[in-house]
């Protein structure tokens, strides 16, 4: 009898906790599961999004090998519209940027390696699009564009290619001084294997460095 | 009272702490907590995940194999290639995760959609379930594995597409470089060759022998040793086994699917590439062709658009099914001999194909077929006695520490003999084994010129060795090696003559007296450098050229070489090669960008290499 009680008195403490807690109980359960479920939406979208642009991808690669332009334009044209927000993206931009490039569309290159830039993934792709885009805007005659890229702070893995670039640009701009720091920087950071060091070696030898 | 409503109040929260583990689960799955897994030895940790030992290893051996590789290679190449193995699998690491974290992806269909478009796992040119089965059965593979391979793979050539594909090299940094590359400088050499004053060295003895004792150690002779050997391989096994015709005729019967060849079939075609028009023309030449069928090679010459074989009469020889593209293969093995087929359209365009043999897909006939046989049975046999005498061997020489004649005596091995021999210098190669030398150098095997144990040089060859006579580490004596040094100090100092003089004629050109010997004008540049060697080239177009003529000098191996240089000159550089040059450096600089790529994703996930891991197998 004396448990009986013990156990209603604790019911009802239970109860009288519960009317004043249990609303916050409640409410924080839904908004864990709103959380949870929101999440779990936007993995699942953004999963979806991935494989879509993948697939498109693989059919930029193969228009590529079979050098189909046209097809090369109008796939990369989609993956950049309909999917900018996957890692897909940026790629794609390349790939037709360089095309425009090599046919001497100087205006459509830049726009597309400006949305590489834009769309870049990481630190280190966004570094990889900034000195890609320098080389689009030092054929523009864009000095101060390019330097301006170039001058953006960077992983010490890129300092080579940065400064070999950038005495190509001091070259252009007849700043034989400059230049000459920037390809001897470039010598020294470029990695041993690359024979990019020995060209860059070539063009310090050719200021009389 | 009060203590308990607490307790049971703990209890609640608890059991809603508890309810929500429950809920990660279902919505996460039990993975999420769960990672990591089996543990395996890493040879290398990249951010948070390990290249474990076994994929190492089995890298390393396909490394090897690449290579042609067999056996132990020098202590140097190998510890190199292993460094080369571990960095090559720490890359891929490194570019698996940084795409997983960017987001790139492969779904399950990519990769269904990949297998069964392989060949391999094709029967009548569809995708085989059984077939996929028998390939991973005879691999030892998990379906889990294969297409975890297949993703990584595919998933690399997607990321080195996806990075490779936007790299460039500017047209203005490529005419900068052109422009370098095909300046012209006309110059006048003079060559200071320390051959010409060697008559006027004259070396004393003194100072030979100071330079003796400076560079003893250039001098030393290493211990060496003149040894007894005997070699118990599986191929010298092998050579003594006898095989009877009944015995090799029995595994034939046992396994004649083995024997059956692929059935290979010899066809002529007709080809219209694909284009405009295409269809409308082959189907005008393939009435022509049904309509005359006897005039089929004329017509395959006048109309074909495949070069090869159209001057053969269409005649492609022959070809097992694996060697043409689908379409034309499942049309060629269905026909019968002499028909002429329809339309067959493939990726080249339209074939009007003729069948005219077919060949193979019979059983090869035993007498064919008897020496692969017998030679296979030889080597099974030859496996079997190697493990079964390799024990007894090696307890033999242990056994009997003094001699080696009795292992070879019931063996019949030929007790053999050695020259001096030392690590690293070994002849016969079998010999020069790092654990086989360290027996032999042992202090038993020296001084008490006992039995080395027999130790496994090569695979399946076993070498135990005595030691016949033994030479200590020495220094070659100065008589010995007086003349040698001679000739060189005497090269030396002419080489400095040559250098001084022609520094000296530097000096007096400079202050406008030229040097006598000057060679006739030569125009280089750097793309087209004449036979000057490389140095002098680079010296010359490094030179200073405000002012002119420019002299310039520089030491060579054999001395001196002075240039005047009296002109320089834009070359001309063809717009197709500047075209050509720009993709060859846009090449340099995709390699180079990937690179530099991967070592900036060495700073964002940590890497470490465990050296150890690198050469201990601990399995």
């Amino acid at each position: 009898m004396a448990l009986d009680l013990e156990e209603q008195e604790q019911l009802d403490e239970f109860k009288a906790w519960w009317r004043q807690n249990g609303k916050w109980v409640i409410a924080a359960l839904v908004a864990f599961l709103l959380v949870v479920g929101g999440v779990r939406g936007w993995q699942y979208w953004s999963a979806k999004q991935a494989g879509e642009a993948s697939r498109l991808f693989e059919q930029a690669m193969q228009a590529t090998a079979a050098n189909d332009i046209k097809a090369i334009k109008e796939i990369t044209g989609q993956i950049m519209e309909h999917y900018p927000r996957t890692a897909y993206s940026a790629p794609a931009a390349w790939l037709v940027g360089r095309i425009n490039y090599e046919a001497g569309d100087l205006k459509s290159a830049r726009a597309q390696f400006q949305f590489a830039l834009d769309h870049a993934r990481d630190a280190q792709l966004e570094q990889l699009a900034r000195l890609r885009l320098a080389a689009v805007l030092l054929d523009e005659k864009d000095y101060d564009g390019a330097l301006a890229q170039l001058n953006h702070p960077h992983d010490a893995a890129y300092a080579g290619l940065y400064a070999l670039l950038k005495g190509d640009v001091l070259v252009a701009q007849g700043k034989p001084a400059e230049a000459k720091a920037a390809y001897q920087l470039a010598v020294e950071k470029l990695n041993e294997k690359s024979q990019l060091k020995q060209l860059a070696e070539i063009k310090l030898e050719g200021l009389g460095g | 009272m009060l203590e308990a409503i607490r307790e049971r109040a703990q209890g609640w929260i608890a059991r809603i702490i508890l309810g929500l583990i429950a809920v990660a689960f279902a919505l996460w799955g039990i993975d999420w907590y769960f990672q990591g897994g089996g543990k395996e030895p890493a040879v290398a940790r990249v951010g948070d995940s390990e290249v474990n030992q076994r994929d190492f290893f089995e890298a390393l051996k396909q490394q090897r194999e690449a290579l042609g590789l067999r056996g132990a290679a020098p202590a140097e190449l190998d510890n190199a290639l292993r460094q080369q193995v571990v960095e090559q699998l720490v890359d891929v690491q490194l570019l698996m995760q940084a795409a997983q974290a960017a987001g790139f992806t492969l779904s399950e269909q990519q990769l269904h959609a990949y297998l069964a478009g392989v060949e391999l796992f094709q029967e009548n040119g569809q995708f085989s379930q059984a077939r996929l089965d028998t390939f991973l059965k005879s691999r030892g593979w998990s379906q889990q594995k294969l297409l975890k391979m297949v993703q990584q793979d595919l998933l690399l050539r997607q990321l080195q597409f996806a990075y490779g594909e936007g790299a460039l090299a500017s047209n203005t940094g490529t005419l900068q470089l052109a422009r370098l590359l095909s300046q012209q400088r006309e110059v006048n050499e003079a060559i200071y060759d320390s051959k010409a004053f060697l008559n006027l060295i004259q070396i004393d003895d003194q100072a030979v022998e100071q330079a003796y004792q400076a560079n003893q150690r250039d001098y030393a002779l290493p211990a060496q040793v003149r040894v007894q050997y005997l070699v118990l391989s599986q191929d010298a096994i092998r050579d003594q086994i006898q095989v009877s015709e009944a015995a090799a005729r029995q595994v034939y019967e046992a396994n004649k699917a083995r024997y059956q060849q692929p059935e290979s079939r010899r066809a002529s075609h007709i080809l219209i590439q694909a284009g405009e028009g295409a269809k409308a023309k082959a189907e005008k030449v393939l009435q022509e062709v049904r309509a005359k069928p006897a005039r089929f090679a004329e017509l395959a010459r006048q109309y074909s658009d495949d070069p090869g074989s159209a001057a053969q009469g269409g005649d492609l020889g022959n070809f097992t099914r694996d060697m043409m593209v689908k379409p034309f293969a499942d049309a060629a093995f269905r026909m019968k001999v002499g028909e002429i087929s329809g339309l067959v359209e493939s990726q080249f365009g339209y074939h009007i194909i003729r069948l005219d043999g077919i060949s193979g897909g019979t059983v090869a006939p035993f007498d064919k077929v008897k020496g692969e046989i017998t030679q296979e049975l030889r080597e099974q046999e030859a496996a079997r006695k190697f493990a079964e005498w390799a024990e007894r061997f090696s307890n033999l020489v242990y056994e009997q520490p003094d001699s080696l004649a009795p292992a070879a005596a019931e063996f019949k091995l030929k007790l053999e003999e050695s020259g001096w021999i030392s690590p690293g210098r070994a002849e016969p190669a079998i010999l020069n084994h790092p654990r086989l030398m360290e027996a032999l150098f042992a202090s038993d095997s020296l001084s008490k010129k006992q039995n080395t144990e027999a130790i496994e040089v090569a695979p399946n060859t076993l070498v135990a060795a005595r030691v016949i006579e033994h030479r200590p580490a020495s220094t070659r004596p100065l008589a010995e090696v007086a003349p040698a040094i001679r000739l060189k100090l005497q090269a030396e100092a002419a080489r400095k003559k040559a250098i001084e003089a022609g520094q000296q004629a530097l000096q007096a050109a400079q202050n406008g007296k030229p040097p006598a010997g000057l060679s006739a004008p030569m125009t280089l540049s750097r793309m087209r450098p004449l036979n000057l060697p490389a140095a002098s080239v680079r010296a010359v177009f490094k030179a200073d050229v405000a002012k002119l003529p420019a002299w310039v000098g520089i030491e060579t191996a054999d001395g001196y070489r002075l240039y005047r240089i009296n002109r320089v000159s834009e070359g001309e550089v063809p717009a197709g090669q500047l075209n050509q040059m720009r993709r060859d450096l846009q090449r340099l600089v995709a390699q180079t960008e990937m690179r530099a790529y991967l070592d900036s994703l060495k700073q964002r996930f940590k890497v470490e290499i465990n050296q150890a891991a690198l050469t201990e197998k601990t399995e």
